[in-house]
């Protein structure tokens, strides 16, 4: 009942398709329509408050003066609240602009959750886009809520900005020791990397097979075509192993999703378990050479 | 063999294996052969042997005392007092040269193994094309960029955390490898293939366990119309995850050859913003 | 539920057809470019053997080059700075001749003679002495300092400064330079004026730092990364008087208040977490805004003083000592001394002017892991330790325990 409704509402709304020409032969082309619905709106509006709340902060950064607003870009930075106001509402200048702007971030990204599952849901497809979306969601939740959350510091989460969010990276790493010797941080850079080798396999292989049709996969899971079959052999003769066209989307949510959820639980233990992961790879005998820096 | 590759195999046999020369057209078990397969195992048995051995019985230290520990061991680069010489000294990374050899062969021999199989089963290079930025990428890092630099003790050593120790070194040998421009775009497109992949294949998943319900192609593009007002389409999606995966590794390859070579300190270079002239007609100098 | 009523939208890509075959082929020259780049390799490999042994590379200037340090002396650095190297005056060396003839002896020399020992008693000596680092190291003739009439008057308030300087250069070389941790083999440098003013009498006051025009933020040094802004200054304590300095800065109240304790260890910036470390990322901001100044003060990367694996450790993973990060924390402890014990104290010429910037390592390295204007010391040059200085430190700050190699 609610498809219909829905359809209705897309017929009314057709008018609104643009077409993208230069996208010819590479991709489609049309653009919109768009839905809005009440959570995509909730969103939007909280996305809104989030992006009004940083700019307020960066503006007072710079004296609202524009041209030092484009000029330090880079380098502005929401810092967290500083470690002596531990989980309290701090003022805004010192940590509530970053509280305010996380607390609104954090409400887009499930609004826009579950935008995604309703979408999925009335369009008669199975809720995976939103299931993987919150693999993503879980990583966004273990650095920006629960670590800190869990070591009672807003300070220990990532500051908004360009340059904020790099220095985190750079700073929690050499904090903990080394995150290259925190095992889920390896099996989480294992399947990033892997996600974008399998990435670069599969978009090569149906682009090799375009002729046979080996892109309408959909189809393609059902009932294997040649182009199917092609591409499953260059594998099984390339490197004696092939995935189906069903297989292969397996795989890439598989892996997709352990990079996030690897991730998150590295950045979980990171402090409250493990405060040197530099010192577990020397307990767990894997750093190499002489190891004569894990003395003390 | 499956049920439909009989039918392949034949139509692959009128087809010249021009790659391969024409040498070895044949299959073992799943595998194609080929000259550039044979190429591609002589090599790489040698290179994994030696390594193998390498890591885990000989030690470092000439003690006598093997670590028997793949995951710590290492081959490491020659010295930097090697420079650049193709030495013979075991203790002094001859190892490592023979390893970095034979492992670059056994690459362009698989890259070529895999045009002659393209070949054979008439479809596009794109396969290849996408290993062959692989390959560029040990080729900058392993042999271009320590060619640049004059000295071979600028590869990465070769073993599994001892790489990690070296990227690590690396990215703060240059100030800090965040800072990197290329560095930045590499990652981003590093992730943005992660991201691009989960869509893909929770798209597909998703609709092919309704096709029994009727869901079509045009299901998925309702979708991504409603999601974010644009759906790629089904070979646009290929085309992008292919182009993202491929820029990723030639733009990481870009972020480690300027290294050391054009600029010393990534977060110096960007000084030139501070003081970019344009910022001079606002008051600033 | 599908909707395979809706009409195709056009320009969609739907069928594959030959025109996209041939952009296919188009692709295989993408093939073939890559192959030659991997090819490129190993021609430049060949190339190599032939007779590239001695080749050194294409690096970035520094005077860091992984195969050691080099020194740039001063006068090289002063010629590539583009900055004239003063001699005395011709008026003052008439001045000085009379004053030789009148006083072959040395009239109320105080400081030299206290750390150089008795030689200096011979005005020719101490002329001598002057004229080789005082004259180019500050930029200026005699006469800025000395009333040409009376070489041992004190009625120019310079004079009082330059004394007050010398005391401070002796000290600061007895206490922290002439104890650095080194390895041997490696020389022991000496402070002299052009250490730190490198031919500029007037050179580092909170006036120029507070003015961040691009001469000033040249002479401070300029941190890579993008400069802090306010927001950074006020809430990572990174302050000087109040106002952001024109670059990260390396003195801030932490370590100001930092001290060794009775085993002489101490720890001035916390790097890697232990079970008892406080939470909070602050320390570490606060901890790398310092390295960055290190690395562009003396133009090295970090690997120059740390194992990249492991921050904390001061050994390689094969045990190769790292003497550069046993060095850089001796010199932070000098910089604290400087801050907390001298330049509060050193008197000032022009009253107008502001007070003394704190001291960082830009100050002296310029981006050179040796400072182009430290000296090695000739015969006599060397200063003893003197137990009752003429300006004493304000705190007794105790020398950290060196770090050195363990057996």
């Amino acid at each position: 009942m609610a498809t219909e409704v829905y359809r209705e509402s897309f017929e009314r709304r057709t008018k609104t398709v643009r077409y993208l020409r230069f996208l010819e032969g590479l991709a489609d082309t049309q653009v919109g329509p768009i839905y809005l619905g009440m959570w995509g709106a909730l969103a939007f509006f909280s996305y809104l408050l989030c992006v009004f709340i940083t700019a307020i902060g960066f503006g007072e950064q710079v004296g609202y003066n524009p041209i030092r607003f484009l000029r330090e870009l880079p380098v502005l930075t929401l810092y967290p609240p500083p470690p002596s106001a531990g989980l309290r509402m701090a003022p805004l200048q010192e940590g509530g602009y970053w509280q305010l702007a996380t607390l609104f971030l954090s409400l887009t990204l499930v609004f826009w959750t579950i935008r995604i599952w309703t979408r999925a849901v009335a369009n008669g497809l199975r809720p995976m886009v939103p299931i993987a979306f919150s693999a993503a969601l879980f990583l966004y939740a273990a650095i920006y809520i629960i670590h800190p959350i869990w070591v009672n510091s807003w300070n220990e989460a990532p500051p908004h900005g360009l340059r904020g969010i790099l220095l985190w990276t750079n700073h929690f790493s050499v904090k903990y020791g080394n995150f290259y010797y925190n095992p889920f941080h390896m099996v989480s850079i294992f399947a990033l990397l892997g996600s974008t080798v399998i990435l670069a396999m599969h978009g090569a292989t149906i682009l090799a097979t375009l002729s046979y049709g080996a892109h309408r996969e959909i189809d393609e899971i059902e009932d294997s075509d040649e182009g199917t079959h092609r591409a499953q052999l260059l594998w099984r003769w390339v490197m004696g192993f092939n995935a189906t066209a069903y297989s292969i989307h397996q795989w890439a949510l598989g892996f997709a999703t352990l990079v996030a959820v690897a991730g998150a639980i590295g950045v979980l233990l990171s402090g409250p378990a493990e405060p040197d992961w530099f010192q577990w790879g020397c307990r767990a005998d894997i750093v190499p050479g002489l190891q004569k820096a894990c003395e003390p | 063999m499956l049920s439909f590759e009989a039918k392949y195999r034949q139509e692959a046999m009128a087809v010249p294996a021009r790659a391969s020369f024409g040498l070895l057209k044949i299959w073992i078990g799943r595998f194609y052969l080929g000259f550039w397969g044979v190429v591609a195992l002589v090599f790489g048995v040698l290179g994994s042997g030696v390594w193998f051995w390498q890591v885990l019985f000989v030690d470092p230290n000439r003690t006598n005392n093997p670590l028997l520990n793949f995951i710590r061991g290492q081959i490491a680069p020659p010295p930097p007092s090697v420079g650049l010489a193709i030495t013979f000294d075991p203790n002094k990374g001859f190892w490592w040269l023979f390893v970095v050899f034979c492992a670059t062969v056994t690459f362009f021999a698989w890259m070529m193994r895999q045009i002659d199989i393209s070949r054979l089963l008439k479809i596009g290079y794109q396969v290849p094309i996408a290993f062959g930025a692989v390959l560029s990428s040990w080729v900058t890092i392993q042999i271009v960029r320590p060619i640049l630099l004059g000295s071979w003790s600028e590869g990465f050593p070769l073993g599994v955390i001892a790489h990690l120790d070296w990227l690590s070194a690396f990215g703060y040998r240059y100030y800090n490898f965040f800072y990197n421009p290329f560095h930045a775009i590499g990652i981003t497109l590093l992730f943005g293939s992660a991201f691009v992949l989960s869509l893909h294949g929770a798209t597909i998943l998703s609709a092919a366990r309704k096709k029994s319900e009727g869901v079509t192609e045009a299901n998925v593009n309702r979708f991504y119309w409603d999601f974010f007002g644009y759906s790629i389409g089904e070979i646009g999606i290929h085309r992008l995850a292919f182009w993202a995966a491929v820029m990723c590794v030639l733009m990481s390859n870009l972020c480690f050859v300027l290294s050391g070579t054009v600029v010393q300190d990534w977060s110096a270079f960007w000084d030139f913003w501070n003081y970019a002239p344009w910022w001079r007609g606002f008051g600033y100098n | 539920m599908s909707f395979e009523n809706d009409p195709a939208p056009p320009g969609a890509v739907a069928v594959y057809d030959e025109r996209q075959r041939q952009i296919l082929r188009g692709e295989l020259v993408g093939l073939v470019a890559m192959t030659i780049l991997a090819l490129g390799g190993v021609i430049a490999l060949s190339m190599a053997l032939a007779d590239w042994r001695g080749f050194q590379g294409w690096r970035a200037e520094s005077t860091y080059n992984y195969a050691g340090v080099q020194q740039i002396d001063f006068v090289a650095y002063m010629n590539r700075q583009k900055q004239p190297i003063a001699q005395p005056s011709a008026e003052a060396l008439q001045a000085y001749n009379r004053w030789q003839q009148q006083n072959p002896q040395t009239v109320n020399v105080q400081v030299l003679n206290q750390y150089l020992g008795p030689q200096y008693n011979t005005t020719s000596k101490v002329f001598e002495y002057m004229s080789k680092y005082f004259t180019p190291g500050v930029g200026q003739s005699c006469e800025y300092c000395h009333n040409l009439e009376n070489f041992a008057a004190y009625d120019k308030p310079q004079k009082t400064v330059a004394k007050a300087m010398l005391i401070m250069q002796f000290e600061l070389q007895n206490k922290w330079i002439s104890s650095i941790p080194r390895p041997e083999g490696q020389p022991l440098y000496q402070l002299q004026c052009a250490t730190c003013h490198y031919g500029k009498a007037q050179f580092w006051n909170t006036d120029q730092k507070n003015n961040p025009t691009i001469e000033n933020l040249a002479m401070f040094g300029i941190a890579g990364g993008g400069n802090p802004t306010q927001y950074d200054m006020k809430h990572y304590g990174i302050t000087l008087n109040g106002k952001p300095p024109a670059s990260y800065e390396i003195v801030d109240d932490k370590l100001l208040a930092a001290r060794p304790d009775a085993q002489g260890n101490v720890n001035y910036f916390q790097v890697t977490a232990t079970k008892d470390t406080p939470p909070g990322l602050n320390d570490t901001y606060r901890n790398q805004a310092a390295m960055y100044h290190m690395n562009t003060a003396l133009a090295v990367g970090c690997d120059f003083c740390h194992y990249g694996g492991y921050f904390k450790s001061y050994v390689l993973e094969d045990g190769t000592f790292k003497w550069p990060k046993s060095q850089a924390r001796h010199m932070i402890g000098m910089v604290q001394d400087i801050a907390i014990n001298w330049f509060p104290q050193m008197p000032k010429a022009d009253p107008a002017r502001g007070d003394l910037a704190q001291p960082n390592c830009w100050m002296c390295h310029r981006g050179n892991v040796v400072p182009p204007g430290a000296f090695t010391p000739g015969e006599g040059e060397v200063p003893q330790k003197v137990s009752d200085p003429q300006i004493k430190p304000l705190v007794d700050l105790p020398v950290p325990a060196p770090k050195l190699p363990s057996q």
